[in-house]
């Protein structure tokens, strides 16, 4: 018996195709979920927030819910031209490949399979074609200082019209992440040695700076330098052995003055979000500064710590209560300050820093200077170990904690509270319980410093403004 | 060590903050707060008047205080400090704006009616700011008053005259508020300024400073005997402190007499002071007054006492001298020390014979000592020709003048390091657009 071609029949055909398009989209809404906060989009959502690097990236995947046993496939590192990739090894490239497929690969439950050798995208198809898996494909990826991370969820569909549908396959999510490489990360790069670090003398964009920050706004890979006095906030790029002043605003178009300033006055200055926080005691004021260089909040006496911390204003300096940075918020009036509310609690120096060492523990370095000592006080302190207490002396009112060669240890980075020192700048390392003084330089008065962030090589690039001159260190 | 009377404070400060935190120099960009100075003087610090032009004390520890609109450094351009920026003209009037969020050290607001009410002051209690005329607050803005119009740099050199001290506007000179780096507390019989955590120009760096009135000879010794931070006119009663250096400020005061109503008969025009110019200088230049030298010469003006208030005891000290040099066999000249209050009272109704004055000079150019002895003789100054030295001033008048008075001393070492960084550099901000 013959059966009647379905052309011949409108309302079968219809039937048939409605069918078909329930039985595919069916197949799309059950495989995967997608969070609102995952990035569909080409551009890599950068993550930010507390744990490591690799913790981050294994917080973000885990939100993809794959709901059917795959392969999951970490693939090879990949790297953009001149980005630093080549001073690592292949030997750090397997080992970096290997800590993400421990750390966060391991996070994707339901996998049926989880390939051991770093497949090329086409091999890993192929294989999970022949096992018949859905395949899970994460292609990690150095650049520019930034650890990157596609994933990828592709399905088979079996069925005669979904194959002809998608011949190359389901694509049902697709996400990708970026975070700044830290030690876990710059540990597989060669060891670099800061005691050869030499500094070079450059122009200063501004004045009598009172700080500093290094780092990147926006996505096209230069490298800026803010510069903050008590008249002036100035963003310059930092090219080589080349400052080149690019924007300039004047604090009394960006906050008022305050009404109980500091006599002696404090500032700070972080890239954080694409964004540039400065505050100064001079107006008591927090201003974020978008890519346009426009002020997009305030907040009214708060001083940035750096890594979305703030940290209140007292009478005499800064108190040290670190909270996160309030992102948007109205103006309020200015709280007001009773006589000798903080007595004894002002600081000339508060820091907070939290660090990832290469095991992926996240280490808090506390960085404390009262008014009247020489000894800055460095509290460390990590999730497993006790609360480390340790003293560096002779330490001037500038000070800065990063990991410079990126070996996992902080190195503290200071102006001396010496009268005359010929080592007006400082940096010691830690090791253990051990302070100990590895290079310095006779620089000057130091006003500012800053370090510059993870491009790919070690050790760090620090800047400082110290005497008349801007001086970078690496 | 060498400043003016507006930089006394300053300078000990620095120099007690050098003292006691060695690191204020080198490397290190922030000077230390903390610390505690304490000092003795002959001066009357009971109470604290800017506004009062015979007021020895504000003229002297005024500026760690009091706060004006403006400043004006020495050959410099004025700026503004509370303001918010130079005057503007607007409708045919001046427009001065104030900064927000001020305080003062009590709390309360620092706003146009804080200021309309202190310039009202000052004009009542001396005639440094009378060209300045009425002040009225501008109308909806409680930040922003109206003045008479005057060329915006000439009104802000005005407006930086210690006389134009903004206070609040029911000040008390015995219970002084301010906005100034320290405010004042008493404890006891002393005067102690605290950091005030409210200035509007921020804290001062020191924590305490503990004023004592005493005699010049206590001064001297509680110096010596390390007691106090400073040697008022030495280094010490019996012999000079060692760890000291010495100081000298540029003269900040007129000392000279005034002849009351008392008198038996109204004395010649110039008189006075022709005799007040024949008084040797010695004695008078150890006590701080600095005038020529001259021969000893007895002078009767039929006056037998010279009234002082004794709870001023640098002018007591000056006074007794005064009468020492003046006394004759047959005319004994005596010194009649009374309270500031029976002082001030006698002064207003003219129940005296002669008083001994200090009137202080006002360096902003507001107003010259010279325009107000001729004020307080009843007569207007010449304003024909060139400006007239006080003492030629008094030889058209009956009051005579005895000196212009001067601190100089020794400060307990570690005044060395004048870091210029402790200039409060904050108004550069305001006026740098």
């Amino acid at each position: 018996m013959r059966s009647k071609p379905l052309t011949g029949n409108p309302l079968a055909g219809a039937l048939m195709c409605g069918m078909l398009l329930f039985a595919l989209s069916a197949v799309g809404r059950a495989e995967v979920v997608l969070p609102q906060a995952i990035s569909t989009a080409e551009l890599p959502l950068r993550l930010e927030g507390s744990g490591s690097a690799l913790t981050r990236l294994a917080r973000a995947v885990s939100k993809v819910e794959v709901n059917e046993p795959s392969l999951v496939v970490v693939g090879p590192v990949a790297g953009a031209q001149g980005n630093g990739l080549d001073s690592m090894s292949e030997a750090g490239l397997s080992e970096l490949r290997g800590r993400i497929a421990t750390t966060v690969a391991s996070v994707i439950v339901l996998s049926a399979q989880r390939e051991a050798e770093p497949l090329s995208p086409e091999l890993a198809r192929r294989k999970a074609r022949d096992l018949r898996l859905p395949l899970v494909y994460l292609a990690p990826g150095l650049r520019g200082g930034n650890l990157s991370l596609r994933i990828t969820v592709d399905k088979w569909p079996r069925g005669l019209w979904q194959r002809a549908m998608h011949p190359i396959g389901l694509r049902t999510a697709s996400a990708s992440f970026e975070v700044a490489a830290d030690s876990s990360v710059r540990s597989l790069f060669p060891a670099a040695r800061i005691s050869a670090a030499r500094a070079t003398r450059l122009p200063l964009p501004l004045p009598d700076p009172l700080a500093l920050a290094c780092g990147d706004m926006g996505d096209a890979g230069e490298r800026w330098l803010a510069v903050v006095n008590r008249q002036e906030v100035a963003l310059a790029t930092l090219k080589g052995e080349s400052v080149a002043t690019q924007e300039r605003r004047p604090w009394t178009s960006l906050a008022e003055i305050s009404g109980t300033p500091l006599r002696d006055p404090l500032a700070a200055a972080h890239f954080e979000r694409d964004a540039l926080l400065v505050g100064i005691s001079d107006r008591a004021a927090l201003v974020t500064l978008n890519q346009g260089f426009s002020r997009t909040s305030y907040g009214r006496r708060l001083y940035p710590l750096g890594q979305g911390l703030c940290t209140e204003f007292s009478a005499t300096g800064l108190l040290p209560n670190p909270m996160p940075c309030p992102v948007a918020e109205p103006k309020p009036p200015e709280k007001q300050i009773p006589p000798e509310a903080d007595s004894g609690k002002g600081r000339d120096v508060f820091a907070r820093h939290t660090f990832a060492l290469p095991s992926g523990t996240v280490q808090t370095v506390t960085v404390d200077l009262g008014h009247r000592t020489k000894r800055a006080a460095l509290s460390i302190s990590s999730a497993s170990d006790q609360t480390q207490q340790l003293f560096v002396e002779d330490a001037g009112d500038v000070i800065l904690v990063a990991d410079l060669d990126g070996d996992g240890s902080v190195e503290v980075v200071s102006s001396s509270a010496s009268e005359g020192s010929s080592d007006s700048l400082r940096i010691h390392s830690i090791k253990g319980s051990k302070v100990s003084l590895i290079r310095s330089f006779a620089i000057g008065e130091v006003h500012a410093l800053s370090v510059c962030p993870f491009s790919g090589r070690n050790p760090l690039t620090l800047i400082a403004a110290a005497g008349n001159a801007l001086w970078t260190i690496h | 060590l060498n400043t003016n009377r507006r930089h006394f404070l300053e300078a000990l400060l620095l120099a007690s903050g050098a003292g006691l935190f060695a690191r204020s120099a080198g490397a290190r960009s922030r000077l230390p707060h903390g610390g505690a100075l304490h000092l003795s003087l002959p001066l009357r610090t009971a109470a604290l008047d800017p506004h009062d032009p015979y007021d020895l004390s504000a003229a002297l520890l005024g500026s760690a205080v009091f706060e004006t609109l403006y400043a004006s450094p020495e050959g410099g351009q004025p700026y503004p400090t509370l303001a918010r920026a130079l005057p503007r003209s607007e409708g045919g009037r001046s427009i001065i704006e104030l900064r927000p969020y001020m305080q003062f050290s009590s709390g309360r607001p620092v706003d146009a009616n804080a200021v309309v009410a202190s310039l009202n002051r000052s004009q009542r209690l001396s005639s440094t700011l009378k060209t300045l005329g009425a002040a009225t607050i501008q109308r909806g803005n409680r930040l922003a008053l109206s003045l008479p119009p005057s060329d915006p740099q000439k009104l802000a050199r005005l407006l930086s005259s210690p006389r134009s001290a903004v206070l609040p506007p029911d000040y008390s000179p015995e219970s002084p508020d301010a906005c100034g780096a320290f405010r004042v507390t008493r404890s006891g019989s002393q005067v102690v300024l605290l950091r005030n955590e409210r200035a509007p120009r921020g804290a001062a760096f020191l924590d305490r400073i503990t004023l004592t009135t005493a005699s010049i000879s206590d001064c001297l010794r509680e110096f010596e005997a390390k007691r106090a931070d400073v040697g008022f006119l030495g280094a010490g009663l019996h012999h000079d402190r060692h760890d000291s250096t010495a100081f000298r400020l540029s003269p900040f005061a007129l000392a000279f007499v005034q002849p009351g109503a008392l008198l038996q008969s109204p004395l010649p025009v110039g008189a006075l002071n022709d005799a007040l110019e024949r008084v040797p200088a010695g004695p008078f230049l150890a006590l701080g007054a600095e005038r020529p030298r001259a021969s000893v010469q007895a002078w009767s003006s039929g006056a037998k006492t010279i009234m002082v208030s004794h709870e001023d005891p640098w002018l007591a000290e000056l006074t007794r001298e005064l009468t020492v040099a003046w006394s004759t066999l047959n005319h004994p000249l005596k010194v009649d020390a009374v309270t500031h209050r029976d002082y001030r009272e006698r002064l207003k109704s003219g129940r005296y014979e002669l008083a001994l004055r200090a009137l202080c000079f006002d360096r902003s150019g507001a107003q010259t000592v010279t325009d107000e002895l001729f004020t307080l003789d009843g007569r207007l100054a010449p304003r024909a020709g060139r400006v007239l030295q006080p003492v030629e001033a008094a030889r058209q008048l009956q009051l005579g003048v005895l000196g212009s008075l001067g601190v100089r001393g020794a400060i307990r070492q570690g005044c060395e390091n004048l870091a210029s960084k402790s200039h409060f550099t904050l108004e550069n901000t305001t006026i740098s657009k």
